[in-house]
């Protein structure tokens, strides 16, 4: 893989990370326009993932009635379960047009106008951009978090909560003072696993993220993310060097997604000493 | 004083019912899309008919016939593979720098996101082949199986208590013995499992095949050459501006989440019904 | 038949001298030392039992007999268990000889994921050609040693898992008979089960003496009291006393042995 890009690194050095420059037909290219996209549609989509997916862990395991557990464990289990490509064309043929009728349009009436907050909020409202991917990402990511931390709140020894039911504490007071200390470092591995998930993921965003090699501050507007550009652009790649570049970027993110799995897997691998032998 | 815990509880109570009900929310909306979506270009015509130029209605009866193929090919390679890399692991993973390694790589490839490893096989096998082939798209999907299967084997003989093969040993009968007669039927159903999801989990991929076996517009029975298959078709067809290309790429995403959910549920609730 | 390969004489010794004698044994997991020296001679056709608080190094002791601790890399014995006049932890001498000639019942029942019948013949067509009414014949024979026979002869294609704890621990026990070994291992036996079964499995116990050399660890004074001729006490890996069981039980001749079966601690 380093090898299939190392034309692309000759050729432009360092500048392939900074350069903002895509120009298929000049032979100019510079990573930094998917690079930007990867990097914020994964952590908007943590950002909306990671509470939801926290909030279902707990209604998984401490709200909902005992026979609600099943089928909704297995609901959430689906939602991980369907194809990436599918989340895609439903974003394209659903969900852009919807942010773009009702959502963005309020986005843009409401922030536009306000400073600095502002500028994330202005553009034309056409529903494909940033924003609009970074939800749909943050939607696939949530079963795959939920999932480990549906699983960490489960593996918290009942005689700590009982302990502190015994104290008189409130479901939240469990929640925020025994279980999220207990398991803080499986939760960040959690989270870096869905962000490892999110970095890589190609189809669901390919759809939706417009493949536009433009670097903006607004969400709204469209951009690219490095999984995107490939897949948008590999099969038109006609020069060795066009090649080379879509293959450098893909080991960058190989690179940056084996980082963040490995470190995940450290964190959840260390709760599991935690708990030491099976009950 | 108490009156603030209890408020901070109900909004606890509250916010976690309301992510629950977001997350079912996408699920129905996304399922409820693709159904209705889909219903409406379904027909046998799909299975009887190939996959049409544009302006034209046809069906998806090469591209289902390819991902088959292409699927098959990569369960065939990838499982027995899978189920002795998992096996190695588990039974030699404490005290062997072979086990470390295979672990180290098995995690490699199963941290790589299916893009790159589409890339990946481009590489070695496109390239030097001089053209897309479904052998590449089989070698590309068995790459993302074989690290699964490897996974869920090795947890699933893990699982089985260590008495149980001291048990076997104390008897005297050889290593290969307590494991193929002994050890296995104790994990079936952790490996069957694990087969069957990472089924389900290929089967949906596309990234991977866009650099492996392309598409092929017309039939084609040659794994040699651009195969057909579900994913690009319905990638293809759905970036482009034709409303017939549209409605089979639906058709085709419907057919594809009934397999692919489907799976996932038999296996799921089998398995919750096997550990009652 | 011939069996295929050459086991240990699984007869017994000359009357008088020990079936196990195990000399000068140190038992290490990792660094931590777990049997300091330990001399111990076990008869013939009688049951030895092993006792001490836990933590003493009974299970240990057991363990190093049959060389199960093979299985981990960390653990390791030295010194000498000679069985039938031959050093067992010698790296010359076969572990599966070994493994033909002692068997073993671990204190949780573990009976494996298949039937009945295929889990008491599951080593036979290991060590010997048996037709298939010779191998019907053994496993018979297996239960019938471990009485169990009556109980589960109509349904010997049904899963073991479906028996209850007492006849899964029988079943083990058939299973360790059905090799025809010279020497049976027991590790707390009856720890798991409840005292029917316990009183059943003790019974067994008392009859396959007559036939094989038996030693058992239990952590049950009284139960050591009724099964065994021979006791040994240990305490932190050492070997205190070891002498006939009625004289331990009522005369002990150390104060640590002494402390120990009143209670003092344990």
């Amino acid at each position: 893989m380093a090898w299939g890009g190392r034309l692309a690194f000759e050729t432009f050095g360092w500048r392939f990370i900074s350069s903002r420059e895509w120009d298929a037909v000049s032979g100019s290219f510079g990573a930094l326009v998917p690079i930007y996209g990867t990097i914020v549609t994964s952590l908007l989509a943590l950002l909306i993932a990671v509470p939801v997916s926290l909030g279902i862990a707990l209604f998984l395991t401490d709200i909902a009635p005992r026979w609600l557990r099943g089928p909704i464990g297995i609901a959430i289990e689906l939602l991980a379960a369907i194809p990436s490509i599918i989340y895609g064309m439903w974003g394209l043929f659903e969900f852009a047009p919807f942010m773009a009728s009702r959502v963005e349009p309020w986005l843009n009436d409401h922030l536009g106008p306000l400073p600095v907050v502002g500028a994330l909020f202005s553009g034309p409202p056409i529903g494909i951009g940033l924003l609009t991917g970074s939800i749909v990402l943050g939607i696939m990511i949530i079963p795959f978090i939920a999932a480990v931390a549906r699983d960490v709140f489960n593996a918290v020894p009942p005689t700590l909560k009982e302990a502190a039911v015994a104290l008189g504490s409130t479901r939240w007071e469990i929640l925020s003072r025994v279980t999220l200390p207990y398991a803080r470092s499986a939760i960040i591995g959690a989270v870096f696993l869905g962000l490892g998930r999110a970095l890589g993921e190609t189809m669901a965003v390919t759809f939706v993220l417009g493949n536009a090699h433009d670097l903006s501050a607004s969400l709204l507007m469209p951009s690219n993310s490095i999984a995107a550009a490939i897949a948008n652009e590999f099969t038109e790649a006609d020069t060795e060097l066009y090649r080379s570049s879509l293959i450098a970027l893909a080991f960058i993110l190989f690179i940056v997604t084996f980082l963040v799995l490995t470190a995940a897997r450290l964190m959840l691998a260390r709760i599991g000493s935690v708990h030491g032998q099976p009950h | 004083m108490r009156a603030r815990r209890r408020l901070a509880d109900v909004l606890a109570w509250l916010f976690a019912t309301a992510a629950t009900l977001f997350g079912l929310n996408w699920l129905a909306w996304i399922l409820w899309t693709t159904i209705s979506r889909g219903v409406a270009a379904l027909s046998p015509v799909l299975v009887t008919q190939m996959t049409p130029p544009p302006g034209q209605s046809g069906g998806l009866a090469n591209a289902f016939y390819g991902s088959a193929v292409m699927v098959l090919l990569a369960l065939l390679v990838g499982t027995p593979v899978g189920i002795a890399a998992g096996t190695y692991l588990a039974e030699h993973g404490r005290h062997s720098r072979l086990a470390a390694v295979v672990g180290f790589i098995n995690d490699i490839l199963l941290s790589a996101p299916s893009i790159v490893i589409g890339l990946f096989v481009y590489e070695i096998v496109v390239r030097p082949m001089g053209h897309f082939s479904g052998i590449a798209g089989a070698i590309a999907l068995a790459m993302i199986l074989l690290p699964i299967v490897t996974r869920t084997t090795a947890e699933a003989l893990r699982l089985v208590p260590n008495q149980m093969r001291e048990a076997a040993f104390a008897l005297g009968v050889p290593a290969w013995k307590v494991t193929a007669q002994i050890l296995y039927k104790a994990a079936i159903s952790g490996i069957v499992t694990g087969v069957l999801l990472a089924l389900a989990r290929i089967a949906g991929e596309t990234a991977p095949l866009l650099f492996t076996a392309l598409n092929n517009q017309f039939w084609s029975a040659s794994v040699t050459q651009p195969l057909a298959n579900v994913p690009v078709v319905i990638f293809q067809y759905a970036m482009s501006p034709y409303d017939e290309w549209h409605a089979l790429a639906w058709a085709g995403a419907l057919v594809l989440t009934a397999f692919v959910l489907g799976l996932n549920l038999i296996v799921r609730l089998a398995a919750r019904r096997a550990s009652r | 038949m011939m069996p295929l390969v050459e086991p240990l004489n699984c007869e017994a010794p000359p009357s008088g001298t020990a079936k196990i004698d195990i000399r000068g044994l140190d038992f290490f997991y990792g660094k931590t030392q777990a049997l300091k020296a330990v001399d111990l001679a076990m008869p013939a056709h009688a049951v030895t039992a092993i006792i001490g608080p836990s933590g003493c190094g009974k299970s240990t002791l057991l363990r190093a007999i049959n060389r199960i601790y093979d299985l981990y890399p960390n653990q390791r014995a030295t010194g000498q268990i000679v069985i039938d006049g031959k050093n067992v932890l010698s790296s010359s001498y076969s572990l599966s000889d070994l493994r033909r000639c002692v068997g073993m019942v671990f204190q949780k029942p573990t009976p494996f994921a298949t039937t009945i019948r295929k889990n008491v013949a599951f080593a036979l067509s290991y060590y010997d050609r048996l037709t298939k009414a010779e191998l019907a014949d053994r496993v018979e024979d297996a239960l019938r040693q471990a009485a169990l026979w009556d109980e589960v002869k109509d349904k010997l294609e049904t899963s073991a898992l479906a028996l209850s704890g007492g006849q899964q621990q029988r079943l083990c026990i058939a299973r360790t008979l059905a090799v025809q070994p010279g020497i049976i291992l027991l590790d707390e036996p009856t720890s798991a089960l409840d005292p029917i079964s316990t009183a059943k499995i003790e019974e067994l116990i008392h009859e396959l003496k007559r036939r094989f050399t038996i030693v058992i660890v239990t952590h049950n004074m009284q139960q050591a009291a009724r099964v065994s001729q021979r006791t040994a006490f240990f305490h932190l890996g050492d070997l205190v006393e070891v002498g006939d069981t009625a004289q331990i039980f009522t005369n002990p001749q150390v104060q640590r042995t002494q402390d120990y079966i009143t209670g003092r601690y344990g």
